[in-house]
Order: structure tokens, then sequence, then C-alpha cells
């Protein structure tokens, strides 16, 4: 026997939920309002992440992503979940691609982790000891790149780059960097160099800083068909050694600039553009 | 004027009985229900541990056998260690829940994280073992019936390799003269706001190929390795091997092992995989593990 009703509701409830009124055409999950209308969209609602088959504990959330197609003196990321805030999250992985303009010259990207959206990555004390290799470029091992503990200019890492050389407004645009019509033979453009990868990072609190990734980043100080002078690195890792350890706030994101430039220090003409994701791990388990 | 029904229950003709909610979700939701019936909603709207194919037409293609579901990397499962609470080992599922029509739980493709680890003292030799569904080792300390190699790539320059097929585990670095340093931990790394020594902070991940075959084994002729199943592990990690804190100097490693075993006799599919120190009986005080895994889908049997 059917019933046929539009609203069913628990006897000692006041939330009555809404039947659909059509059937989907293939199988759906079926979804519920704050207002108890049943649906089965073809769309789900949007996941932040995978939860685990073991436990129900969450993966991977994608926390933030940063497109910057016009050339700046700083790009940023911002763990502002309130759902896995930033003393949630066990580890970091921050994926990007970033390229920099000025002068066909070669330099850097350095990063910064945040702590209330505030750079001091070192705190009191901080240094860096670890290694990072840069087989392609010859190089096994140095002391990363943490250096001082200043708000403005003080990094954690630091990855060697080539800036490309067009001039602005084209060379200062991100999407023409991969344009064939706009790109000088002469001159290095979009793919020749900028840096490419992905970099854990584990947010303990006075313990923490970039850890292995085999990926590392990719970038090339040549142009042209010249394929010399390319990195293709794996990051070390940051500890504090020599004093101590002071933060006590967790990492909240992260900044990038180029060595040159920056936002309000070091030489406005030195920019960087591209994209950024951040993504975290919770500490969550069950 | 619309109809509605009040009732705590509705049931079907076979008797199962549903519980309806008695509030509304505070969120847009999926609808769940617990194995006795109660109706509920989803924390956080739908949840999965795998996103699907976009394309299954190959499904339906006639004489195929692939499996209904082509998904993706499934996140399976998580483990946290905490000083509170130390482990010898930590023990991982690797085999997702089954989808509907997936006939065959093979893996084929493993990746097992950890991130902060640290230990309780500097004799752990951080080691894998893949497990089957009876806890048995799959790989095993014998020469007749595998054939192992591995090679070992550290800090930029060093490395080395052993072919010695009389191994019981997969250790992640061939030379454990660099073994991560650790220390007795009274307070938790995660939140450690003072310096002190043994700050191993090991982090890495494993990738593992695997070949399961059970079918084709080859144990009447010698020498030949492979019918019985492949493995092929890429681990990467890195750690600090000197426990003083003072101490300035590279004392680091960032290194790649890379392992292949070939099997001559049948190979069970691994359903877990082990992460734990092969002598000694350091532990770890803290760290965070989670595996993630994608099927195999052409393998029915």
């Amino acid at each position: 026997m059917t019933v046929r009703t539009e609203k069913i509701q628990a006897l000692t409830g006041s939330a009555p939920l809404t039947l659909p009124t059509s059937l989907p055409a293939s199988s759906k999950g079926v979804q519920v309002t704050t207002t108890g209308v049943i649906s089965t969209p073809a769309t789900a609602d949007t996941l932040t992440h995978l939860t685990s088959s073991t436990g129900s504990d969450p993966g991977w959330v994608l926390l933030d992503h940063n497109e910057t197609n016009a050339a700046t003196g700083l790009m940023s990321v911002r763990n502002t979940s309130t759902v896995y805030p930033p003393a949630d999250i066990y580890c970091y992985e921050i994926q990007f691609n970033i390229m920099g303009y000025y002068n066909n010259s070669a330099g850097s990207v350095r990063w910064s982790a945040t702590r209330n959206g505030d750079r001091e990555p070192n705190g009191t004390g901080r240094d860096g000891v670890g290694i990072y290799q840069s087989p392609g470029n010859g190089k096994n091992q140095y002391t990363p790149g943490a250096n001082g503990t200043s708000t403005n200019g003080s990094y954690d890492n630091t990855m060697s780059y080539k800036r490309q050389g067009m001039s602005s407004p084209t060379g200062t645009v991100y999407d023409k960097m991969f344009d064939k019509t706009q790109a000088p033979l002469q001159s290095t453009y979009g793919g020749d160099g900028g840096i490419i990868g992905k970099f854990r990072y584990y947010n303990g609190s006075g313990y923490s800083g970039p850890v292995i990734d085999p990926m590392g980043y990719n970038g090339r100080a040549g142009n042209g068909n010249s394929y010399g002078n390319w990195y293709f690195d794996r990051n070390g890792f940051s500890m504090p050694v020599s004093n101590n350890p002071t933060h006590t706030d967790k990492v909240d994101g992260f900044d990038c600039w180029d060595s040159s430039g920056g936002d309000g220090w070091g030489n406005a003409n030195y920019k960087v553009m591209g994209f950024i994701q951040l993504w975290g791990m919770p500490k969550t388990t069950s | 004027m619309a109809s509605l029904i009040k009732t705590n229950k509705i049931s079907t003709p076979g008797g199962e009985e549903f519980t309806l909610p008695t509030t509304l979700p505070s969120v847009d939701s999926s609808l769940t229900s617990t194995s006795t019936g109660q109706l509920g909603y989803g924390a956080l709207g739908f949840s999965s541990d795998a996103l699907s194919s976009d394309n299954k037409t190959i499904d339906s293609t006639a004489g195929k056998t692939f499996n209904a579901q082509v998904q993706s990397p499934s996140l399976v499962d998580k483990a946290r260690v905490k000083n509170d609470s130390t482990a010898s080992q930590v023990t991982l599922d690797v085999l997702p829940q089954l989808r509907t029509g997936q006939v065959a739980p093979n893996v084929q493709f493993i990746r097992f994280n950890f991130c902060g680890v640290n230990f309780s003292d500097d004799g752990f030799r951080p080691t894998i073992q893949l497990l089957d569904s009876s806890n048995n080792n799959i790989i095993t300390n014998s020469s007749a019936t595998q054939a192992f190699r591995s090679y070992t790539n550290y800090s930029g320059g060093f490395s080395n390799y052993s072919k010695d097929p009389n191994v019981a585990y997969m250790p992640l670095l061939y030379d454990e003269g660099y073994r991560p340093c650790g220390a007795t931990a009274s307070s938790e790394l995660f939140n450690q706001t003072t310096r002190r020594n043994g700050t191993a902070m090991m982090n890495g991940y494993c990738e593992i190929q695997i070949i399961s075959s059970a079918a084709n084994a080859d144990t009447n002729s010698s020498g030949y390795f492979g019918p019985g199943g492949l493995i092929l592990a890429k681990n990467y990690f890195g750690y600090r091997y000197i426990n003083d804190y003072s101490s300035t100097s590279n004392n680091a490693i960032i290194g790649v092992f890379t392992q292949y075993v070939s099997k001559q006799t049948n190979m069970n599919n691994a359903t877990k995989i082990k992460f734990y120190s092969h002598t000694g009986t350091t532990v770890m005080n803290e760290g965070l593990f989670w595996t993630e895994t994608t099927m195999n889908p052409g393998k029915t049997s």
C-alpha cells in the first residue's frame, strides 16, 4: 500500500520533511535543506575533502586558492577555515606556479609562513638547519634559506628562478606567459622561467618547516633552447636549534614575493604572478 | 493544503523501520541512516572516500571485465600517535570500501604518508611491511621465492644498493648509520615552544605499486621470478639524524629509497601497511599517518 503525502514529521518533533515530487534520472544521493526540503540534486553539495574509509577521518582540505593574473608585489594564501582552523592542521601542502617580472634577470621566490597573518618566519631564534637538494643545479646540501626575524623580507625558504623578460604590460600578466604570439624568442617568457611544484609544511608550533617532497620545485635560469641552469630541487626543513623557538601560534598561511621585490619593501618593479593552492591535513583522527 | 503525516516511524512492507529525525539540519546535508534505521543528517553534507570516474562507458562494453566503477585514489585510513600514547608500530588499512560492482579487492597503488614523526630515542630503524588479510608479511625472508633489489640515494650524492633477497621488511634507508634521532618526550612536539634534543621530525611518504598474482605463480621452474607478483616501492623522506639541538651543522637527510620485489610464488593482495622499527625497542612519540589507495579496475579475480 502506498500512502501519499507531501510531508512527514516525527510526532515529537517540529521538523516537517518535504518529499521530492519527481524521481531523479539516475541514482543520486538524498539531500535535506535547512527547511526540510528533501531533494536528489544532480550535483550534490560541494565536498571540501575526502573522508577516510576507516574511521571517517578528514583528508586533505582545500583551504585557499590565489590566482594572480596582474603581477603584484606579494602573493598570499590563508587558512580562514572555521571547521579546520590552523590549530587543527598538522601539515600543509602548497602547490604553485609562480612567474616573476622584471628585466629577464635571475633571482628567487621567497616564502614565509604567517601566524595570525604576520610574517615572522623565524621568530626568536629559529635557525634553519637542514638541507635541500638541487641535483639539477649540481648542488647537494645547503643550510636552508631561513633567514631573519623581521616582518618584511624574512623568509622560511627560497627557490631560485629566472624572471621572464617581456616588458610591461605584457610581461606583467600571467595569462600572457603562455601566449606564443607575445613571446620574444631572445628572452625568457612563460615556461622558460618561473617556478612550479609543491612542498609540504609541518605545522608544529616552534618546530615547523617545509619538509620533504619528491616533486619539490622546478625552475630555470636560462632561456631559448638552452636547457642549462635548471633547478630541480627538493626542499629540506628548518629546525630551531640555536635558540628557543617562541612560536605559540600555528601557521595560518603563506606569503611569497620576489627576492628583489616585496610589498612595501624592496624594489617595486619586481613582481610575482601565477597561482598558489593551500591544502591542509587535519590532525583529527577517530 | 499540503498533507502532513505525523509519525515517529515509517516501515517497509518487509517490516524494516526507519525513525524520523525530530529536528532540521543546521546546514544543507545528506540524509543518513544508522544500521538501526535512525534517519539523520550528515554533519558536513555529503562525504566520500573517493571521487568517481566521469566516464564509465567502458563498464558496459561487451567483453570487458573492468570493475563497475573506476575511481580516484581513496582516502583509506588515518592514525595519530601522541606522546601520551606512544606506539611501537602503526598499521593502517590500504583496502578501501568496495563500490557497488567492484568484484575484486585488488590494490594497485598505495601512498603511505607520514608527518611530524618523533621517536623515543635514536634506535628507530624506520621500516614498512605490507600485510595480507591474515596479517601475514608479503615481503618474506626467502631467496627461493622472491628477488629483492633496493637502491638508496640521499643527501643528493650518496648512493648504495642491495640485492639480498633474504629480507622480511622494507627499510626506508639502506644505511642505518643515519637513522632519525629521538628522545624521551614529556610534552608534545607538535605544540612544543622550547628547544629540546631529539626532535626527529621525520616526514615523507612511500609510493607503492603492487600487482598481486595468485593465479600465475611458477614454482616448478627455478629462477623465474615475477609471475607470482610484483612490488615497486619508492620512499621519500627527510629527517635530522643528530640528537643535539645545539648542533648547527647539516645533520639532516633527504632520501629516496627504491625497492623492487619479484615474487615466484603466489602473492596475496595487500590489505594493510605497517610502519615500525625492524630492530630494537624504540617507539614513536608522535606522528600523523594516512593512506591513499588506487584500486586495480581491470582485475576481476
